[in-house]
């Protein structure tokens, strides 16, 4: 088979349409690591994407955005809660059940069992959520920075510790046309009735930029939307109470500029 | 200033619901058209597109921009869901051919505000009258009706070998006009 055969292949690939044969030795092809093949593929999927402009714009149903906002309400907060530990619990072993017993006390440790065993599966979903949950954020922030820095126009600010917090200190991406993300390198954990929350300032006003926290080492991270109008000139972090408010109130702990 | 749509998919992903509403905005009426166009039916499309926009939310934190536009993102995963839905349509019932509905897909200022995308919509029109016609109807019926080569080649009462080099040929030409445009 020559390699022409593939990039036939290729084609019907990106749009779908191989079905048995031609789609398993494709796939092999593909998993031995084809380059050429690869980006012929990346290719026709962004052509393709703009098929779907070939249609106008039709406005759906209201009720299809209602009913996903209240389905994310019904979620909750992405939250990470932090792991409980796995109790130890007495192992169960089968001839308990299966036993002399009586059958209705085989029936009742059956029963046991299987709650007991349904709480520390429900135990381990919920730690492998918020695990999950936890490796999703700390991506998010990653490839946040990595667009940050990709982008021309990314300026570093430091921010150093104010009179306040000499010791505290962290770093500022931003940029201009798409905001910015803060690193914080040192700052101490608050209480939880009181909140980190970081200001843009320009022309001697203080905009709210949103609120924070830093885990028990003291580091943190925090992204920032742009700024609507010319470039802040000074960013700062104080602290208020939980919730935040609208003009600082509470000692400047961060401060920096460009 | 907007936010531009890779930055709504970051909020996302650390549970923004606002940056979701604003993404859906965004997003939504470009969705709903191309799976309206594929499933043809409001509700069956309506459904489809809460499942797309779910599915947006849920994995907003595997998002990575080196690998196509947000808008890709969504067109891609909006496709694939209709497809989906046609084929398990279909399964049910292997007589079933949905009607081409012109009046549901017409333009008739339903969405969208007036002129954006606009020029984008012209230029894939065009590419797409560029093609030949046969290379157009193996492309819609693979894009569109998510058929498969021996589907086509059975549509269409061509050899699957016709079918296969004529969407070789189909994408190539239309991946040309497009780059040439840009």
């Amino acid at each position: 088979m020559t390699h022409d055969t593939y990039e036939t292949l290729a084609s019907g690939y990106a749009l779908g349409t191989l079905d048995g044969e031609d789609l398993t030795q494709f796939q092999a092809h593909l998993a031995e690591g084809c380059a050429a093949c690869t980006t012929a593929l990346r290719e026709s999927a962004q052509t393709l994407a703009l098929l779907a402009r070939a249609t106008s714009p039709v406005i759906p149903p209201a009720s299809v955005k209602e009913a996903l906002l209240a389905r994310i309400a019904a979620e909750g907060p992405r939250r990470v809660e932090p792991a409980a530990p796995i109790v130890r619990r007495p192992r169960w072993f089968p001839w308990v059940a299966g036993g002399v017993a009586a059958s209705f006390l085989a029936f009742f440790t059956g029963m046991f069992v299987a709650a007991r065993y349904e709480a520390r599966l429900g135990q381990a979903t919920r730690q492998a959520v918020a695990l999950r949950q936890r490796v999703e954020r700390q991506q998010a922030a990653v490839y946040h920075v990595i667009d940050l820095l990709r982008e021309p126009g990314t300026s570093v600010v430091r921010l150093r510790g104010e009179r306040s917090a000499p010791d505290a200190s962290a770093s500022l991406l931003w940029n201009d046309r798409s905001g910015g993300h803060l690193l914080v390198a040192s700052l101490t954990p608050l209480p939880s009735d009181k909140t980190y929350e970081l200001w843009t300032i320009s022309g001697g006003t203080a905009r709210p930029a949103g609120l924070f926290t830093v885990d028990t080492s003291g580091r943190g991270g925090h992204f920032v939307d742009p700024v609507p109008g010319s470039r802040p000139e000074v960013f700062a972090v104080t602290i208020e109470p939980a919730g935040g408010t609208s003009t600082p109130t509470g000692p400047v702990v961060l401060k920096g500029s460009f | 200033m907007a936010t531009a749509g890779d930055v709504l998919i970051r909020r996302m992903a650390l549970g923004d619901s606002e940056a979701f509403a604003q993404f859906y905005d965004r997003y939504a009426a470009l969705a709903f058209a191309l799976i309206l166009r594929i499933v043809r039916d409001r509700t069956d499309a309506s459904e489809v597109l809460q499942d797309v926009f779910w599915e947006t939310w849920q994995a907003a934190a595997t998002y990575d921009t080196g690998r196509g536009t947000p808008e890709a993102w969504v067109a891609v995963r909006a496709r694939a869901r209709a497809i989906d839905r046609v084929r398990s349509l279909r399964r049910r019932s292997a007589v079933f051919v949905a009607p081409a509905d012109e009046a549901l897909t017409a333009d008739t200022g339903s969405g969208g505000k007036p002129g954006e995308g606009l020029e984008d919509r012209r230029l894939v029109q065009s590419a797409l009258t560029q093609l030949s016609d046969v290379q157009r109807e193996v492309i819609e019926l693979a894009y569109y009706d998510g058929l498969t080569q021996t589907e086509i080649a059975e549509r269409t009462k061509q050899p699957v070998g016709t079918v296969k080099t004529r969407i070789r040929l189909g994408l190539a030409r239309l991946r040309e006009v497009v780059r040439r445009a840009e």
